[in-house]
């Protein structure tokens, strides 16, 4: 086999959730809408902004700066990321809100690197690792992680009733 | 080859369903010729198909059941019920084996005794000679035919004449030719052909030999019956025509011979063949009886979904390009938006239509149960089913499978009497059992029915006692009372005996309902018998419902659940400490949906009170304003949301904006619970 394939690139859509640079693996990721009027679900988790209809499927929206105990920046175009959570077999489509969606980059997956578990104000498990690249650090979302329904959906029975 | 074996595992199944109906109705009518046939058919090819496959299990056991059937059909054999019991049991064996079950052992002994039962199978021979088939008595068959060619079938290069001809050939034979409007004459000149042979030849020739003239017809077109082999075997319907025909009240005696003179009169009464032209077959005769039901195809329920998600975003773009041509006013366009929105109508109640099944599918499957059941309880039970075209969605059906098994199986074991003790009460010795669907409004309703002995309220009353639902003298009406059966844990008897009442009780029959938003009615009158009634939507993914705004977001209520509308002018209801108010004199209980979900107090005055019925008990649920009807196509809120309660699911709106549905179980159990 070939040198190349091996170190093939693969594009990721580069967006910003607060400050901080975030990539997203291509293939995960179905659209991008401008945020638009989403309908509040009433006593789900906080995690949750609400939800919007994507070509028919009633999809959750996932406030990302809650995710990443941070703040939504006050000039930026606010975006909707739809992409496909993919737990095991079933489709999982699942909406980011995020700050920013600025630029789609390529780079080799085996140039990511780990994050180190200090220095950062939230689960270094959301992470794949980040990347150095146009001299910022992008970190590279682990999305089966950092989209796990079992925490996103973790309403705790007595603010629910 | 994968493939090749899901696809016989597939198919062996749906043979075995039909095996088994075709059993069960052989057993009520034995002389069933039709019936046996199939029975027999199935086997054959269930053997061919297994070996075929490397089944060798199941071929060994197609093959004995192969030569029982043969022999019942060459009368070698009767049919009686131990011959069906092993059968059925055979079956399910086959199917074990299918769903690669271990039942090798069961299957080796089950060979056995049917092999024991096929060399037995000699002596079953009838004893009466008069009984004995035409055919062994005079060497000769009698056929009666029916032949009734296609209007164009001198275009198909055939002579209906020839073939005529070659049957009279081939033995005695009376002919009455039904001319249609023109004689047979002229039809062939104008080389078309509207006529029916109808022909009874007594012949040396066996059954497949007559048949052989036909090859080039289709099977349609030509009907043959074999009535020398018992007239047990000739539809009734025959039996009627030849008495009628030969003036003989015994025409099998005299067929023998073979051809007593005809009656002229009445054959000539039936040749005036109705005008209808496609239906060449005068009436009376017998139809064609076969019991294949229509094509169908699998498809997986995700496909269904995902056409059913494009319908509903057809749905709103239609609706979205008609605001826009109205707003244009352009006549044009305002015309093609309107004939797409009545075509998306059309196409949006085609797809749901595909997720509907009937219901016949489910119940005649109880058919089974019910015999086993009342066999091995040694009670009678004449079983019926009604309104098996009855459609409803294949998962609501699904779900009601296990609580009716459990409902049937308290019928039998506990509703329905033993055959003595039915006589000294003075009934009938079988008990009669009757499940019916039928259609009302946008439901559908299931209700199970016997004659049995009814529930014994005074021991659901010493129960209710003993378990503390109720105080010792509380007077409660018996319609709540019956419904404490459905209470979990709650059960009359404390001796637990085989069949039911193993610990899962009608708390669980009720629960499945609830699940896919059905309801339970229980009534029972003493020593008359118990009717349970089962309230079932249509269909899950489309309801009518009350669309409503709280807090400038859109609520949908199921209407089913909606019982009174009102609105109140001052808001002084909310500050009452109590949450109750006046309902047809009753206090009920209420709800604000503003509070519920944490929304802020608006300053509006007015307020819409809903109230709701659910299980028979009245609440309420105050909202701010009521927008209008609203038929939702109800969509998943998905995983992310199983564990918020108070909404069911949402849907889309035409404006594309997505709307919740309320819940209204959950709710209710919240608020009585307070």
């Amino acid at each position: 086999m070939e040198e190349t394939s091996i170190n093939k690139k693969i594009s990721y859509i580069n967006f910003k959730i607060g400050s901080e640079n975030f990539a997203i693996n291509v293939f995960k990721v179905l659209e991008i809408l401008q945020l638009e009027e989403l309908t509040h679900i009433p006593n789900s988790s906080d995690f949750v902004l609400g939800v919007l209809n994507f070509r028919g499927s009633i999809v959750p929206v996932i406030d990302m700066h809650k995710r990443f105990n941070t703040k939504t920046q006050a000039d930026c175009n606010k975006m909707i990321i739809i992409v496909d959570a993919d737990n095991s077999e079933k489709k999982v489509l699942m909406g980011l809100f995020v700050d920013e969606v600025t630029d789609v980059i390529e780079f080799d997956y085996k140039s990511i690197r780990t994050v180190p578990d200090l220095g950062i104000r939230y689960n270094p498990e959301f992470l794949e690792g980040f990347v150095e690249n146009d001299n910022k650090f992008i970190m590279v979302l682990n999305t089966d992680r950092v989209l796990s329904i079992s925490e996103l959906s973790e309403v705790s029975m007595a603010a629910a009733i | 080859m994968k493939d090749f074996m899901t696809s016989f595992v597939e198919e062996a199944s749906a043979l075995l369903s039909h095996l088994e109906i075709d059993l069960l109705t052989l057993e009520k009518e034995p002389e069933n010729k039709e019936v046996l046939n199939n029975i027999f058919r199935v086997m054959h090819t269930l053997k061919g198909t297994a070996g075929m496959c490397g089944f060798i299990n199941i071929q060994d056991l197609a093959h004995e059941f192969e030569g029982i059937f043969d022999q019942i059909r060459e009368g070698k054999l009767v049919i009686n019920s131990e011959i069906i019991d092993f059968t059925l049991k055979g079956k399910d064996v086959i199917l074990a084996i299918l769903k690669n079950e271990n039942s090798e052992n069961f299957n080796n002994a089950l060979i056995e005794s049917l092999h024991e039962m096929s060399q037995v199978g000699s002596l079953h021979e009838m004893n009466e000679t008069s009984d004995k088939p035409l055919k062994e008595l005079t060497g000769l068959s009698v056929f009666a035919i029916f032949f009734s060619p296609d209007k164009a079938i001198f275009e198909r290069g055939l002579d209906p004449d020839k073939t005529v001809a070659e049957l009279k050939d081939s033995g005695k034979s009376n002919i009455i030719l039904h001319e249609n409007k023109q004689s047979w004459k002229v039809q062939k000149t104008q080389k078309i052909c509207l006529t029916t042979w109808e022909i009874y030849l007594s012949s040396t020739a066996l059954l497949n030999e007559i048949e052989e003239n036909f090859l080039f017809y289709e099977p349609d077109e030509y009907r043959i019956y074999d009535i020398s082999s018992g007239a047990e075997q000739v539809p009734p319907e025959l039996l009627a025509r030849l008495q009628k025909l030969y003036n003989k009240p015994d025409v099998k005696e005299h067929l023998r011979e073979c051809l007593i003179p005809l009656n002229v009169e009445a054959s000539k009464a039936i040749t005036q063949l109705p005008e209808n032209t496609d239906e060449k077959l005068p009436e009376g005769f017998p139809s064609n009886t076969s019991t294949e039901g229509e094509m169908t195809i699998n498809v997986s329920s995700v496909k269904l979904d995902e056409l059913m998600n494009l319908v509903s975003e057809l749905v709103t773009q239609t609706a979205i390009l008609e605001a826009r041509a109205t707003y244009l006013k352009d006549p044009g366009l305002n015309n093609a938006a309107e004939n797409l929105e009545k075509l998306t109508k059309r196409f949006r109640t085609n797809a749901l239509d595909l997720r509907l099944v009937p219901v016949g599918a489910l119940l005649s499957r109880f058919k089974r149960q019910v015999r086993d059941l009342s066999k091995k309880l040694n009670k009678h039970v004449n079983f019926f089913i009604e309104g098996q075209d009855i459609e409803i969605d294949k998962t609501i059906l699904k779900s009601v499978e296990n609580p009716l098994v459990h409902i049937i199986r308290n019928s039998i074991d506990h509703g329905i009497e033993f055959p003595e003790e039915r006589i000294q009460v003075g009934k009938k010795k079988d008990g009669l059992l009757k499940i019916s669907a039928f259609n009302a409004g946008v439901i559908v309703i299931i209700q199970v029915q016997d004659d049995g002995r009814g529930i014994d309220l005074e021991k659901v009353r010493e129960a209710a006692i003993k378990k503390g639902y109720i105080q010792q003298d509380q007077a409660i009406m018996d319609n709540d009372l019956i419904n404490l059966i459905l209470e979990p844990g709650f059960t009359t008897s404390d001796n637990i005996s085989l069949v039911s009442g193993r610990g899962v009780g009608m708390d669980v029959v009720r629960k499945e309902l609830n699940a896919v938003g059905g309801t339970i009615e229980i009534f029972t009158e003493k020593n008359l018998g118990t009717t349970i009634t089962l309230k079932l939507p249509t269909t899950l993914t489309i309801i009518d419902t009350l669309m409503i705004e709280v807090n400038q977001s859109i609520v949908l209520i199921p209407m089913l659940d909606i019982e009174f509308c009102y609105k109140e002018k001052s808001k002084e209801i909310l500050k009452r400490d109590n949450k109750y108010i006046q309902y047809k004199n009753k206090p009920i209980p209420f709800v604000s949906l503003r509070e519920k979900f944490r929304y802020p107090a608006n300053d509006a005055n007015d307020i819409m009170v809903i109230i709701l019925n659910k299980f028979d008990k009245s609440y309420a649920i105050i909202a701010d304003r009521i927008i209008g009807e609203y038929q939702a196509v109800i969509k998943p809120l998905g995983d992310l949301f199983n564990s918020q309660p108070y909404f069911s699911g949402g849907s889309i709106m035409v404006d594309g904006k997505l709307a919740l549905i309320l819940d209204t179980s959950f709710l209710f159990t919240q608020i009585t619970k307070n």
